[in-house]
């Protein structure tokens, strides 16, 4: 979270009308709760001030006249009005936080689903701490904003404006005499909240500053140690720890002056209301509950103005967070579907690639990675890409299953055009294994199966046994139901190697495309990786980008890449006969050894 | 009760502060007594008078005094608040600094064993609790026993009666805040988990993406996410049937109890036992009282997180350093002590006491001599080189660098001296050159860029953004996992360390570019030793590919923690071995295309 900071502290308006009408349209379903919810904060505040009311009429009417019955009368009204606010406020928090619950749900439901769509071109700008930011942090803001913010600052502009109207009505002189303290008072609240704000943005950054030092620290602690660098990190540390406690320290004195400042100017209003009011109460010019009333109302007067410039700051996070989650939405999916979607049945996996031309930055066309590659694979054959680093092999995955959209030429499957198939229906007739292996949390069975219902446990038994996977997983304490950590922590690189096969294979598709892993692991997995690979590609139309040479030797075709072009294409014998860079490569790896 | 012994020694350092702010709180609170009565002495006045004989000078009077009174009130309250908020905030840092102290004494076991996101909460919301118990709980104590005791005085002082039956629901707001906050805790982090699950799974999605969209997952996927967000709402609602509650029903009982008092007072001031004043003082106070007795809840609560926290962070305070300095290091000068020469003496070793991981090593490696460890995976390589950095402690006397255990050298001069790039290197989010120049304080460019090349970073380099001083992490570039481990070589070997120590540290080159950073780093380093006054550096390598392994001038192959042979590369394909088995498969079958 720490990395994507900059971005997300930008903090602006504390209000923006285009934003929250956007907003406002995912509770388009719920406008009735809505609309209730703010009836009843209406009634509420409304209740709320009817208390000092109450007092004055009982001391008024009935106190001072001795009336008993009267005051029973105002007391079990008080009593009602008191149980009546109780059970309306109830109702109205629960009602707004399911609204605000539903209505957040649907934004996220959304949110998730359209980041699920992208393609990988959006995932290579968009590192994975920001969207999760999005989906999860912003959207609590926002709904944080709609149950606390909104609805709290609605209910404290409510009571305030019903104070100043009841202390209007009261006694208009007075109350325009009262309201001599106001001006002084929202220019302390707005000097207070400029400076709040940006304290609490400070904070918020220096947080996460120390939180995800400390955090690397206890990531990398052995290096740390083994480099003898705790001295220096410590003092790092500190360095951030002393600027987090001082920024602490300022916002603390902010508060320190603000709110005794407001207790203070709640003091010269009520000196106001006894000088001038109890001036005019002895002259007969006002009634003494009315006076009593004035003090209440008055001293209630300054709770929701701190409420304001509490509830500022959440405003102006929940605005910012909004601004990120709609330009996320608005972020468009750039491998479409074709608007008349061909849907792939008996598939035989014939592939084609004519003359295709492609590069990952679509500004430019000098960056070509793929220069006219075109190559032919009947069903049920098998061709192997070789070449250096660099040479283009991998785009070959990523555009079989249209993770990339090719510039020029076309690729077609069974004689259609990649691009004219529907992109779900092509992408489950073709089965892909990475380099790197990626497992999900959960066990094993469900990292061979995913979420795939269809696929019943004997299938997945016999996937694994096939890759020779079998043996170990059915060693495992748990079996197939051992758990597997976050990125399959707890199984070697070859071992995670032959689940990702037992994967491929459960799925049975139809064509195949393999990238083979790099990395070194010992040998007797190696042997195991290589025999289960043997067995996945038979009856199955496949490309491997090979790095072994135990791979070429048996497949169909061997293509060699060199600076995005085909520069060989045949089988082993053939190619080493050529003499060309298929014969360089090789004997350049026997030479070695 | 060591918890908050422990509390207490650290804030000690800030007493006087302390009983400076709680004297400012007792005045603050002492001076908030006075608006209520002079409210009461005012209307008791008004009441009283008629226009004729009666002038408004007292009334002035008690304006004045009021806002003075108030205005006093506001400067104590500006200082205990900077104070006693501001120990908790000087305490929370010492202990932070602590605690990162701390755990840098640590050994690797502890880290492996303790998760960093335990480690972490107690470090942030532990730490949190602490603060506040600090904080807001020494203001609650002083507050609560000085209103209580003051505000309860002069409303028994107005009437005992009303102050009797107003206590009734004051007393019910004490424990409604008691029970309600704890049962709020929990539900509150109910949700907490439940949305800490939903970004591991959105993010496990994200990373997870290239799957799920090559197999189609994505509608049963976003079903998950779904029923993980149905549960939200219903742990949330469930909250909100608490948490709404709460504040109402405060209101509520705070309301009942001004009721009472205006129904039962107001009987009291028809009959006349009670002037309007005292009425309007007595309500006065009883609002005061308001915060006291809910803070008694809070209080309960607060400290009872707050002490559970600070024994949380004892556990890992208390944790012991297990490899240290022992009492008799050896030479301090490393010059005489650390040549390169390492001997292992029947080692034997295992990380809990029962298995043993390592049985009986005896190897002796020359100073500026190289070895090569093979074997399976779990044979006991890593362990091994792990023991002599002591990142675990081996027993004693069966490890020696130039004839002294390493125990006895001291851990700063041992590890100064070696240099050790792991399988997956730890990088820092930090410019790749502040990686690179991680364990050494003062190097020239020359040395950077020499090194950079030896490590084969040079050309990686050239295409980043902003070349050496890239930031590697999610703002910066991603590196490769070849690029993150030969920036770790570069880290090591810029040490100029005597022993360099390589674990599997080129598992993620391809055959080619291995064999290219090795035969650099080790021609340099030849280099280096025959021109410079370091002296002979002596290699240890770990390594699945015979083509690294066999440049080392002698190889030890490891199975089950012992050493089933040792010699050169070419002694051992003689012998059929473990060693003539690994070669054979690797070199008729295994052989990898050269990708230049």
């Amino acid at each position: 979270m720490q990395a994507n900071l900059h971005e997300d502290e930008i903090i602006g308006k504390a209000y923006d009308a285009r934003l929250m009408r956007r907003l406002l349209s995912f509770f388009e379903p719920y406008k009735k709760q809505l609309t209730i919810s703010i009836l009843l904060l209406i009634v509420i505040s409304i209740l709320n001030l009817s208390g000092p009311y109450l007092t004055k009429i009982a001391i008024d009417n009935y106190i001072l006249n001795g009336d008993w019955s009267g005051l029973n009368f105002v007391m079990a009204v008080y009593f009602m009005v008191l149980l009546l606010t109780f059970s309306l406020q109830y109702a109205q928090v629960y009602i707004m936080q399911l609204t605000g619950q539903r209505a957040m749900y649907d934004i996220r439901v959304k949110l998730f689903a359209h980041i699920e769509k992208m393609s990988l071109s959006f995932f290579n700008n968009n590192p994975i701490g920001r969207l999760v930011t999005r989906v999860v942090n912003d959207i609590e803001v926002l709904n944080e904003m709609f149950t606390q913010g909104i609805v709290v600052a609605i209910g404290d502009l409510l009571t305030l404006i019903g104070i100043a109207i009841a202390l209007l009505i009261l006694n208009l002189k007075l109350a325009l005499l009262t309201f001599i303290v106001l001006p002084p008072l929202l220019y302390a609240t707005k000097f207070y909240r400029d400076r709040a704000r940006d304290s609490y943005r400070n904070i918020r950054t220096n947080l996460a500053k120390l939180n995800s030092y400390l955090q690397e620290n206890i990531g990398g602690m052995s290096t740390v140690q083994v480099f003898n660098r705790e001295d220096e990190n410590f003092k790092r540390f500190d360095r951030i720890n002393i600027e987090n406690r001082d920024e602490q320290m300022r916002s603390l004195i902010y508060n320190a002056i603000y709110f005794p400042s407001i207790e203070f100017f709640s003091a010269i209003a009520v000196g106001v209301i006894i000088w001038h009011g109890g001036g005019e109460a002895i002259r007969g010019g006002i009634q003494l509950g009315v006076l009593v009333a004035f003090i209440q109302y008055v001293q209630r007067f300054f709770q929701p103005v701190r409420d304001f410039a509490e509830k500022y700051n959440i405003m102006q996070a929940s605005m910012a967070s909004s601004e990120r989650i709609f330009k996320l939405l608005d972020t468009h999916e750039e491998i479409s579907n074709p608007q008349k979607p061909v849907i792939l049945r008996d598939v035989k996996g014939d592939i084609e690639f004519r003359d295709v031309w492609f590069s990952y930055n679509h500004t430019s066309s000098e960056d070509y990675i793929l220069k006219g590659i075109s190559f032919h694979l009947k069903a049920g054959e098998s061709a192997a890409i070789v070449g250096a680093t660099g040479a283009g092999k991998t785009s070959i995955i990523n555009l079989l299953g249209r993770f990339y959209d090719i510039q020029k030429g076309s690729i077609l499957i069974d004689n259609i055009d990649i691009r004219d198939i529907d992109k779900k229906s092509l992408r489950r007739n073709i089965g892909i294994v990475l380099q790197d292996v990626f497992l999900f949390a959960g066990d094993i069975e469900n990292n061979i199966r995913l979420g795939e219902e269809g696929i019943s446990i004997e299938k997945v038994y016999e996937s694994a046994e096939i890759v020779n996977a079998h043996r170990f997983i059915e060693r495992l304490p748990k079996g197939y139901k051992e758990d597997v950590q976050e990125r399959g922590s707890t199984l070697s690189l070859g071992q995670k190697q032959l689940i990702s096969f037992a994967r491929v294979l459960a799925f049975n598709p139809k064509i195949l495309i393999l990238d083979e892993a790099t990395s070194s692991v010992d040998t007797e997995t190696e042997i195991l990786i290589r025999e289960a690979l043997r067995k996945l590609i038979k009856n199955r139309t496949s490309i491997i980008i090979a790095h072994r040479l135990s791979t070429i030797r048996y497949v169909d075709k061997i293509i060699v890449i060199h600076d995005g072009k085909i520069v060989e294409m045949g089988n082993h014998e053939e190619l080493l006969k050529n003499n060309g860079m298929y014969h360089n490569l090789y004997q350049l790896q026997f030479g070695t050894r | 009760m060591d918890a908050l012994k422990n509390l207490y020694t650290y804030t000690r350092k800030y007493k006087y502060e302390l009983i400076a702010g709680i004297i400012a709180l007792i005045l603050t609170d002492a001076l908030g007594l006075l608006p209520p009565w002079l409210i009461k002495l005012a209307i008791d006045y008004i009441k009283k008078a008629d226009s004729q004989t009666h002038s408004i000078n007292p009334l002035i009077k008690y304006s004045v005094l009021i806002v003075s009174a108030v205005g006093l009130q506001a400067v104590f309250r500006y200082y205990w608040r900077k104070h006693l908020f501001g120990i908790s905030r000087k305490v929370e840092y010492d202990l932070r600094n602590d605690y990162f102290k701390h755990l840098q004494r640590l050994h690797w076991g502890f880290f492996q064993h303790t998760k960093t996101g335990d480690i972490m909460s107690r470090a942030t919301n532990d730490l949190q609790a602490v603060r506040e118990f600090l904080g807001i709980g020494s203001v609650i104590i002083v507050d609560t026993a000085v209103i209580m005791t003051t505000c309860l005085i002069l409303m028994i002082f107005i009437s005992p009666k009303l102050t009797g039956i107003s206590l009734l629901p004051m007393a019910l707001v004490s424990i409604i805040v008691l029970k309600f906050s704890r049962e709020i805790r929990q539900r509150f982090e109910s949700v907490q988990k439940q949305l800490s699950e939903i970004s591991s799974m959105v993010h496990e999605n994200i990373a997870g993406i290239r799957v799920i969209q090559a197999y189609v997952q994505e509608e049963n996927e976003l079903n998950r996410f779904k029923k993980l967000n149905e549960q939200l709402i219903n742990k949330n609602l469930e909250l909100t049937k608490i948490s709404g509650a709460f504040f109402p029903l405060m209101v509520f009982t705070t309301g009942l109890a001004t009721a009472l008092v205006l129904w039962i007072g107001g009987r009291e001031v028809i009959r006349g036992q009670l002037t309007l004043g005292s009425y309007v003082a007595f309500n006065g106070y009883l609002a005061m009282l308001t915060w006291p007795m809910a803070a008694i809840g809070f209080m309960i609560n607060l400290s009872q997180r707050g002490i559970a926290s600070m024994r949380r962070i004892e556990e890992i305070m208390n944790v012991k350093q297990e490899i240290y300095d022992s009492q008799q290091s050896a030479v301090s000068s490393q010059q005489s002590v650390i040549k390169g020469n390492i001997e292992i003496k029947s080692l034997t070793f295992s990380y809990t006491g029962k298995n043993n991981v390592l049985s009986d090593i005896n190897l002796n490696i020359k100073a500026g001599s190289s070895l090569s460890l093979a074997g399976a995976v779990g044979s006991g390589k890593s362990t091994l080189v792990k023991l002599i950095m002591r990142i675990y402690d081996a027993p004693d006397n069966s490890i020696f660098i130039n004839g002294v255990d390493i125990k006895r050298i001291p851990l700063k001069i041992l590890r100064d001296n070696i240099g050790y790039v792991e399988q997956e290197p730890f990088l820092f989010s930090d410019t790749i050159r502040e990686n690179i120049v991680f364990g050494v304080s003062d190097v020239t460019e020359n040395d950077i860029e020499k090194t950079v090349i030896m490590a084969g970073l040079e050309r990686d380099i050239e295409i980043f953004p902003h070349g050496i001083n890239t930031v590697i992490g999610e703002r910066g570039v991603t590196l490769s996992g070849g690029q993150k481990q030969r920036v770790a070589i570069a880290r090591a070997i810029i040490k100029k360390p005597k022993i360099l120590i390589l674990d599997d540290a080129f598992s993620n080159l391809d055959a080619s570019t291995e064999g290219r950073v090795f035969t650099n780093i080790m021609s340099s380093l030849k280099d280096m030793s025959s021109n410079s006054s370091i002296g002979d550096i002596t290699v240890i390598l770990i390594s699945h590919r015979i083509s690294t392994m066999k440049e080392a001038d002698m190889i030890a192959v490891m199975e089950n923690g012992r050493i089933a042979e040792t010699g050169t590369h070419e002694e051992l394909i003689l012998k059929s071995g473990l060693y003539n088995r690994i070669y054979k498969k690797q070199v008729f079958s295994e052989m990898e295309i050269v990708e230049e």
